[in-house]
């Protein structure tokens, strides 16, 4: 049963990798500009979709995984200069709706395209094959991709808090989320410190997006919305913009989402005569192992039990002042 | 305006409501009858969503939750006995019983009643979650709806004894037609109207204008946004009930992002605080939608019209974030003022 | 060096400051006093380029920069330690002190950092400390600090005495006057009148968002409408 635990395990902190870099490229975002941007998700697809595309174009793997990332990093600055930079400074829920009108024409787009090709909505994902297969680490079989995302994960995290946390413009970067107006004052080119954390974001999403197709085999132009909600969760979680907690946040919720499947299995791997049968029927009424299907419902509760009670999230980070 | 010259506009409008409606309904045309339904029940659906998120600039993501719960409420009431057996044999005993289908004459008056039954249960619905959401701010709010969307969604799926799950809910009597649509979109124009002459309604339009201004004068902010939410959520399961007796298979998935960001659109191009503004915006952007999907069907470029609508929806928030009429409403003096001075307008519009 | 003609700057519809006009000369140190909600700030805001002003000029040895960017007018010369410390609080004392610098060449960073915590001796001992965990004193050294590692032609103080114990504020103005020793051009805006025109050359006096009042420090310390207007009379 402990290996059972070990194994969940590995899948938490696979999961877990991805969810922390969509969940950082979100906070960059929100910390610096205050846009919760829900197009996030759909950055990701796009990067997937690029990937594919090029794939269909006899582009050999290596030029295409240079075509995803660089791809996605254009997009995202594009998406920068012409649908948020506009409505800087305005209300904030402006950019919020924004955000989900880029989403939509980044969908419907790749909707597009996959037409005009002549492919279906639902797409295989030609996953590498070096990606396939499982290595054993001890008692465990674990799945190279899940190897993968987490050796990944925290090499690009660690250069992200190295980025961040030693150079100039990490620094500056760090000056905008905390105080802007101070930061300005600095002489800080805001905008520079934008473009740059949308690249970043997008870069990070690219990668994640194509770790995540991998372990689902198929795409579709509606695949980034539930990361996109598991990476707010897990932001908010850490607290809002704090860089950090999106991380611990993101390990977190991997961890918390394995627990009911955990359990819901707990009833069927109990070894023979460890419970009654009443108990053990108990145990399969309370935990249906189709919660799955209400997975979205406790996702959402929870988010918002922690918004307001914790809307600086679990480590209490400090909210970013209101300044005129 | 004087109350009289008001009146004489309003019912102006009225009547000339009615002429336009017989009109469709002369042509004899089952298209634009249809057109003219749905895009009644867009009006009532961008009208109440102004009431909170234009008034109050709390935006909310979740009002078509509040429209499918309508959507499903109205339906298992009216459903007849029949075919509740057929399509819901796990109804609990109490609910199996009613069927609120009952003709008095040519009027369904079953079916009224159902719809305000509805209404009001959805009314309780958001009166519960208005008071846990309202305590949020606004990125946050917004945040929280959107999720209240996805619950709603969730336990409409699960539920499926009382609603089919994901499976399609058909066999609703198709009561809804020209003139209940409208009527009750006369009626949300006019309620939401009057909240917004009212002091209370004044205020909250200040609190949304000059954020400045509002904060120094210390404005009470809690209960007018709860009531102006529970409003909204009513009529937003009116237009749900007259959505489920029109098309009359649907499932949860309708009910969902795409018609969100639909009536979100509509709102802002409309105007945030514009009731007139919400009128025009639903027939703007139902129009081009209509358009699109026509073009979309014969070109087979599906994803187009979605693309079109969002870079639509950008070009407004980004070069006229105020909309068609901004705050300004439609009226008779406005009207004449701009008659008499011609070409040269400069007006204020403002009423 | 500095020149403000006729400007008025809005919050909404709320006018905070009224077709106000000032100069600073190279080498002067100038103060402006008033009560709270004289627009003092705001007129430090704006010329800073983090407001715009409605209508008037600002104009910056020679230059207009009435509409131009915060980074620019940085870049320039000009450097505000603003109002209420405004330090990077989760950022160390180091760190604050090289954003200050941003703009300057990264070679020069650590000679810069030098140069501040020999002005500064308090500074060098919490270098590796974040800054918000810093008395409200040294949180003012560190902003002023952090102000002039940009080596600013002209720098702007707003309320460098703000919620600081008087020992404190005895410290900050000496500093101040230091400065004004070196030949610093630089701006003040203060609540306290006594230090504002001990330390500066000359003063403006701000009432609703209007300039009503302007001399030599000297004779404006002996004006009774100076009091008035103190206490808002």
């Amino acid at each position: 049963m402990g290996d059972y635990f070990l194994q969940q395990g590995t899948n938490a902190l696979s999961a877990g990798s991805l969810y922390a870099m969509m969940a950082v490229g979100l906070a960059l975002i929100f910390s610096i500009l205050r846009l919760i941007n829900f197009a996030h998700g759909d950055v990701m697809m796009i990067a997937v979709y690029l990937f594919v595309f090029a794939g269909f174009a006899g582009i050999p793997v290596p030029a295409a995984l240079v075509i995803m990332v660089g791809g996605t990093i254009l997009i995202g600055l594009a998406m920068e200069r012409i649908a948020y930079r506009p409505l800087r400074g305005g209300p904030e829920v402006a950019l919020l709706l924004t955000s989900f009108a880029v989403g939509q024409i980044l969908q419907n787009s790749a909707l597009l395209v996959s037409r005009l090709a002549g492919k279906p909505v639902q797409i295989a994902f030609p996953a590498p094959e070096v990606l396939s297969g499982a290595v054993s680490l001890g008692p465990l079989l674990v799945p190279r991709l899940n190897v993968a995302s987490f050796v990944i994960g925290t090499v690009l995290l660690a250069l992200l808090t190295v980025f961040v946390t030693r150079t100039r413009l990490g620094l500056s970067m760090q000056a905008v989320a905390e105080d802007l107006p101070a930061a300005r004052l600095m002489g800080i080119r805001v905008n520079r410190v934008v473009v740059v954390a949308f690249a970043i974001a997008s870069g990070l999403a690219a990668v994640a997006g194509f770790l995540y197709a991998s372990q689902a085999g198929q795409i579709n132009p509606y695949l980034g919305f539930t990361p996109v909600l598991k990476a707010f969760i897990a932001a908010v979680i850490g607290g809002f913009g704090s860089l950090s907690g999106a991380v611990l946040g993101a390990y977190l919720l991997a961890f918390l989402e394995v627990i009911p499947t955990t359990f819901a299995g707990i009833a069927d791997i109990l070894p023979a005569g460890t419970v009654s049968p009443e108990v053990h029927d108990i145990l399969e009424q309370v935990l249906p192992s189709s919660l799955a299907s209400y997975r979205d419902l406790f996702v959402f509760v929870f988010l918002i039990l922690m918004l307001l009670l914790r809307p600086n999230g679990i480590l209490r980070g400090r909210a970013r002042e209101e300044t005129p | 305006m004087s109350v009289d010259r008001r009146l004489m506009g309003g019912l102006l409008m009225i009547g000339g409501l009615v002429v336009a409606l017989g009109l469709v309904q002369g042509s004899g045309s089952a298209v634009w009858e249809s057109r003219a339904i749905l895009l009644g029940i867009f009006v009532i659906l961008t009208v109440s969503l102004n009431l909170i998120s234009g008034f109050t600039g709390l935006f909310s993501l979740g009002h078509i939750g509040f429209m499918a719960l309508g959507v499903y409420i109205s339906a298992v009431l009216t459903l007849s006995l029949e075919k509740k057996a057929a399509f819901l044999p796990n109804l609990p005993g109490w609910l199996a019983g009613i069927h609120l289908d009952q003709m008095v004459g040519p009027l369904p008056l079953g079916w009224v009643a159902a719809t305000i039954l509805a209404g009001l249960l959805v009314s309780l619905v958001a009166l519960a979650v208005g008071s846990v959401i309202m305590r949020l701010s606004g990125n946050f709010v917004a945040v929280a709806t959107l999720g209240f969307l996805v619950i709603v969604r969730v336990i409409l799926i699960n539920a499926d004894g009382l609603t089919r799950g994901s499976k399609t809910f058909s066999g609703v009597t198709p009561f809804t037609d020209l003139w209940w649509t409208w009527g009750w979109a006369v009626v949300a124009i006019y309620v939401v109207w009057r909240i917004k002459r009212s002091p209370w309604g004044r205020q909250m339009l200040a609190q949304r204008a000059d954020k400045w201004a509002a904060q120094s004068v210390g404005i009470p902010i809690l209960r007018p946004r709860l009531l102006a939410f529970v409003i909204s959520a009513f009529f937003g399961a009116v237009a749900g009930s007259l959505y489920a007796h029109f098309i009359p298979a649907f499932s949860p998935s309708v009910f969902y992002f795409d018609i969100t960001f639909e009536v979100i659109t509509m709102l802002v191009v409309g105007g945030l605080g514009s009731v007139t503004g919400s009128v025009l915006g639903a027939a703007v952007i139902y129009a081009l939608s209509e358009a699109l999907r026509e073009v979309e069907d014969k070109s087979q470029l599906y994803g187009m019209s979605g693309i079109v609508l969002g870079v639509f929806f950008l070009a407004i928030i980004i070069f006229r974030p105020d909309g068609i009429m901004g705050q300004r409403e439609l009226s008779l003096d406005g009207l004449r003022a701009r008659f008499r001075r011609g070409a040269s307008i400069g007006t204020d519009g403002t009423s | 060096m500095l020149v403000i003609e006729g400007v008025s700057v809005y919050y909404g519809s709320i006018r905070a400051v009224d077709g106000a006009s000032l100069h600073v000369d190279a080498g002067e140190t100038v103060a402006i006093i008033g009560s709270n909600g004289a627009g003092k700030s705001t007129l430090l805001k704006t010329i800073s380029g983090l407001m715009q002003a409605r209508a008037g000029t600002i104009r910056y040895a020679g230059t207009d920069i009435t509409r131009a960017s915060t980074d620019r007018i940085v870049a320039m010369g000009i450097s505000q330690c603003p109002e209420g410390r405004r330090v990077f609080g989760r950022m160390s004392v180091r760190e604050n002190l090289v954003v200050g610098g941003i703009g300057r060449p990264a070679a020069d960073a650590d000679l810069d950092i030098e140069r501040m915590t020999a002005l500064f001796p308090r500074l060098k001992e919490r270098l590796t400390q974040a800054a918000g965990t810093l008395s409200g004193g040294e949180q003012q050294m560190l902003a002023i600090a952090r102000a002039l590692m940009s080596k600013p032609r002209l720098l702007i103080l707003d309320e460098p005495s703000l919620g600081l114990a008087p020992l404190m504020v005895q410290q900050v103005f000496r500093i101040i006057d230091d400065l004004r020793t070196q030949g610093l051009t630089m701006l003040v805006v203060e609540q306290n009148v006594h230090h504002a025109l001990d330390s500066a050359d000359r003063a403006y006096v701000m009432e609703t968002g209007r300039v009503i009042l302007e001399g030599p420090a000297e004779t404006l310390r002996h004006d009774p409408r100076v009091e008035q207007s103190y206490l808002g009379l």
